[in-house]
Parts: C-alpha cells; structure tokens; sequence
C-alpha cells in the first residue's frame, strides 16, 4: 500500500510515519520514491508504537523495546539483495578499478517486465528546432540507450543550447 | 508540509501541430521541526594529499574538515581519508564523540602532501567507510576535497560518474570542493550531478569556512531524502528538464531524480515539453507529482494543462513573463558553462558565438523587461571576452556561478531557503 493508504489505515498522518522510519521505529518501506510500498506488518507496528506510547513510553524506550522482539514481529519488508548495498558495490569496484563496471553487482537488475508491457514500445520525439527532430523508440539494448544518449548529448550541445 | 506550484509560458499550443512550451516549477520543501528532527549524518571526508596539494592548499582541506567535525554531533558518525598515489584511512568511521573527534583532529593535522592523484580510490575509499555503518535514517555523504585531475587508477569521467550515480542509488551521496586553480571542474561537477551532491569552488581561505558552513548546513537539515518528481506525459508528448537532471521513461511517466532537499528548501526548475497536436479545442495534460523515498509527498501534486487552438489564437495569446524571465535565465546559464568548456579548449570562436546566439534568441521574446534586457547586454559582454583566453580564476568563477544557477542554486552552489 502507498504511505497515504497506510497513514489512513492507521489513523496517522504521513509525516508521523516519516519521522517514525528517521527514528528506527518503523523500517523503511519496500522500493523508494514512487514505488514505495508498505505491508501489513507496517500497520502492525505502528498500532505497537501506539500502544506503547499510551503507556506513556519515550521513544528511545518503544525503540529499544521493537529491537529487542517485545511486541509483535517487526515489519517483514523486502530488503535489498546482498548486491544492492553501498558496501557490496564498493567491495566489487573497489580491488578492480580499472575495469569497466559491467560487474553484476554495478547495478541491480531491472525486474521482467509483465508481458503486455513487453511488447510495448514508445516512440521519443526530440526536437532541437524549428526542422530537426530525432525519432526514439524505446525500449532499447542498455547497448543503444548508452549511444542514443550520447547522440542525444551531443545534439543537445549542438542545437539546445543555443535556443532559450 | 510541501509545495509544488508549476506555470506554463503559454497555455496555447496549435491544435494540428502542436507545441513546445516552457513549464516552471517551484518547488518548497517543509520545514525541520526542532532540533529532535534532525536525521544523524555519516559522512567521510576524502582529502587529497598528492603534491600539488602542498602549502597552502592541503592546510584549507584540513582546516575544512576540521571545520566540519566541530558541527558533529554524538549522534554522528564520520571517516576521513587522504589519498595521493596510494589511500589511507586516516580515521576509520566511527561515532563522533568529542573524544574521537579530538584524537581525529590530531590525525587530520599530521596529513602531509606528496605523490601523484588516484582520485578514484581515494574517493571510493571514503564510500567505503561510510557505507560500512550505513543505516536506515541517516544522511550519508562523501565530501572529497581536491585541487587536482584524477591522473592515477580509474580516471575516465564517464566511469567516475557512473560510479557517482550507483552509489546515490544505494544511499551515499558525494559532494565536491575544488581548491585552488588547477581542479577538473567539469569533472567535480559531473561526480556531484550524479552523486546527489554538491560542487563547490575553494579559490582561498576566506572561502573555506563559508562553504564547508553552507554545504553542512545543506547536510544537517535534510527533510526529504531521494525526491523524485514524476511527470506524466499525454501520449506522444515528450519532456525534458533544463539542467543537469537525468529523467528515466516508464510508459508515459518520466522520473526526474531532484537528489535530497533540506529544510524549507526552494528549488526552481524548468521543464521543456512537447504538447501534441489534437482535436480543436480540446485539453491536455501534465500530471507533476512528488515523491520522497517513503512515498508520495503531500501537498506535492499539481497539473498543467494545454489547449488546443487555431493558428491565429496560438500566435495572440499572453506570455507568462515570469516564466520567460527564468527560462532565459536558464538557457543563459547552460549556455555560459558551456562557453567556459569551449573557451578553455581554445574553441574562443564557438564560445563567442553560443553567447551570442542565446542573447540573440532572447530577444526575440524579451519585449521591454528590463532583467532580460540586461541579460541579453551582459551576454554579449561576454561574448567578446570569450572572444581570448580566459584567466583560470574568471573561468572557475564563471563555471561555479552558471553551473549553480543552472541547478536553482545560489552562486556558491548552496540550496536556496525560504527565509533566505
């Protein structure tokens, strides 16, 4: 569920939920920015913070007390693969630094797409003028999009900046 | 709570053809509520020691970072590392407790120049640190602090960035201080676009305090972290920011990563886009939403809509002069960073010209505004002093203040605040 849906569920406001998540009380959600996405254990929690907090608890208490298992499971949230970390990339890159980053763990891999969106295909329309246009279809091989940006950089610093 | 306001140049396009139109955006983040609010920083201070460091120079980067860990607190954490040809972990990251701050000082004072600049792993080391104690809630930054180009190890620009934009992705932001005259700035620049951070100028010790202050400030007062602006598109329209901003397609949604924004931050930017041509009369629309890394934001949605017209209402209607204002502003800031790139590669011809055409396509719309107008007559001034070499001071300057307010930033490359 998005985070006004679960603020809602729980009678609660996003902007409590945000500062409960800066504090540790509450993990993060599954995904970031617009695919962030918050499972019933959320709910869960946030209805132990509460009753914790009627008993008149300072949060560093209720904090301590969601560590240590006191209540009910903390949220089960997806958490990144071992190669989405900071660390794990830097422990890649870091011994081999001269090597392109084409390791796996560069980045993480993009999830299959459904099958309908398979199929599908947009076309980009780049205008750098009155009589030039650049025709893009996407999706590309990572291949392409790397020359099609290049292409497009290029273009750019041909036509763009030089017409507010 | 957020803000998001967005305005159209014109709100017209030709119903057959179509259009390209200029959309502004401002955008305010909420305030920081007490001192209690304040998510505890990790940060790792990448200082380079190489031998062209030497003097005075090595003495502002240590006088920086002792600057900045007199703003830490328990709650903190901090590294620092120096790098020439090979890398020391000077302080392993640990909390910043005033005794640990106080035996780091005497590290950070005992760092002398010498060797060559193996930027990269310098750099990549002080991700490492921070990324070993990395937790959820936390501000993570890398400041690195050179004067000098990556000439040792992994030194293609294009890797460095890539590396840049990874490490934002997995929550460790970077941000540059260039001191001195000799520093790669497009490099620096090109490492903060994609690392979420900042790129700043240290040209001499008057300058250190002051941006080691702002970019801290920037640091401590984070509100919403990995905000994205999502735009949706009508079907065969397209847009485009005008800035550094990457934009990433999925179907008719186009991401626009803005990177954190601290307290009552204002960020303007510009969006181009194309309006496609439809039935007479009809509407469309862009849909603008923001998101921070817990979700969508409120107070962070707002549509702009276009209508379809014939030709003779198209070419008659009203300009938003406000929204031309910030436009011009903005080609003319691109197109000055540019003209700097140009001028130092000895192109003076095409830098010349480039300011001259952006002045010249500026006042076909300028009218009588007279902060166009003086935009336009500052242009040209520049045009003829791009016309030789540049001194490598007004260059850096040039560099920092276009490429600042290309990003809605100030001057110095700081976040502009409400009360500011």
């Amino acid at each position: 569920m998005k985070l006004t849906d679960l603020a809602a569920a729980a009678d609660t406001t996003p902007r409590t939920i945000r500062y409960y998540i800066a504090q540790g009380l509450l993990p993060p959600p599954a995904g970031a920015g617009p695919t962030a996405n918050y499972t019933d254990e959320h709910l869960r929690c946030l209805a132990l913070i509460r009753q914790l907090q009627a008993a008149h608890l300072p949060l560093a208490e209720i904090r301590s007390r969601i560590e240590a298992g006191g209540g009910p499971a903390p949220p089960v949230v997806a958490a990144p693969s071992a190669g989405d970390s900071a660390l794990d990339y830097l422990n890649a890159v870091l011994p081999n630094l001269n090597s392109p980053i084409q390791s796996p763990r560069a980045a993480p891999p993009a999830p299959p797409l459904p099958a309908a969106q398979q199929r599908r295909s947009t076309w980009e329309r780049h205008c750098f003028g009155a009589d030039v246009e650049l025709h893009i279809r996407r999706p590309l091989s990572r291949e392409d999009a790397r020359r099609v940006d290049a292409l497009l950089d290029e273009a750019r610093r041909l036509f763009v900046k030089e017409s507010p | 709570m957020t803000v998001l306001q967005a305005h159209p140049d014109r709100a017209v396009v030709h119903h057959h053809h179509g259009g390209t139109r200029h959309i502004r955006l401002r955008i305010q983040a909420p305030a920081l509520e007490g001192a209690r609010l304040r998510s505890p920083m990790n940060l790792a201070f990448v200082l380079d020691r190489s031998g062209s460091m030497g003097g005075e120079r090595i003495a502002l980067a240590r006088g920086a970072t002792l600057e900045a860990l007199d703003r830490l607190t328990d709650t903190d954490r901090f590294a620092v590392v120096s790098y020439s040809g090979s890398v020391t972990v000077d302080v392993p990251s640990s909390p910043a407790s005033l005794a640990l701050r106080g035996q780091a000082r005497a590290r950070v004072g005992q760092i002398q120049a010498d060797g060559s600049t193996d930027l990269a792993a310098g750099w990549l080391t002080g991700c490492r640190e921070v990324a070993q104690s990395l937790e959820p809630g936390q501000v993570a930054r890398c400041l690195l602090f050179t004067d000098g180009q990556a000439n040792q190890g992994e030194t293609r620009p294009d890797v460095l960035a890539a590396h840049a934009a990874a490490l934002r992705a997995r929550g460790v932001a970077t941000s540059t201080f260039g001191i001195g005259l000799g520093f790669d700035e497009v490099l620096l620049q090109r490492i903060a676009d994609q690392g979420g951070g900042n790129a700043r100028f240290i040209e001499s010790s008057a300058d250190f305090r002051r941006l080691v202050d702002a970019e801290l400030r920037d640091t401590l007062d984070v509100v919403l972290k990995g905000t994205v602006l999502r735009i949706t598109v009508p079907i065969e329209g397209t847009v485009e920011a005008i800035g550094p901003w990457s934009l990433r397609q999925q179907g008719r949604d186009w991401d626009l990563s803005l990177g954190d924004l601290s307290s009552e931050e204002t960020l303007e930017l510009v969006l181009r886009v194309f309006v496609p041509g439809g039935a007479l009369g009809s509407e469309t629309t862009f849909g603008l939403s923001l998101f921070d890394q817990t979700g969508e934001l409120e107070g962070g949605a707002a549509t702009v809509s276009f209508r379809r017209e014939v030709h003779a209402v198209n070419i008659a209607q009203p300009r938003d002069r406000e929204v031309d204002q910030l436009v011009a502003e903005r080609h003319a800031a691109r197109t000055r960073a540019e003209a700097v790139r140009l001028n130092r590669q000895g192109d003076f011809a095409g830098a010349e010209r480039m300011l001259n055409a952006v002045a010249d396509r500026i006042a076909r719309y300028a009218g009588d505004n007279p902060v166009l107008v003086s935009l336009i007559e500052a242009l040209r001034a520049e045009a003829t002093e791009h016309a030789r070499p540049m001194t490598e001071v007004r260059s850096k300057r040039q560099w920092q203040k276009s490429s600042s307010e290309l990003r809605g930033k100030d001057a110095e490359g700081t976040s502009k605040r409400r009360r500011d």
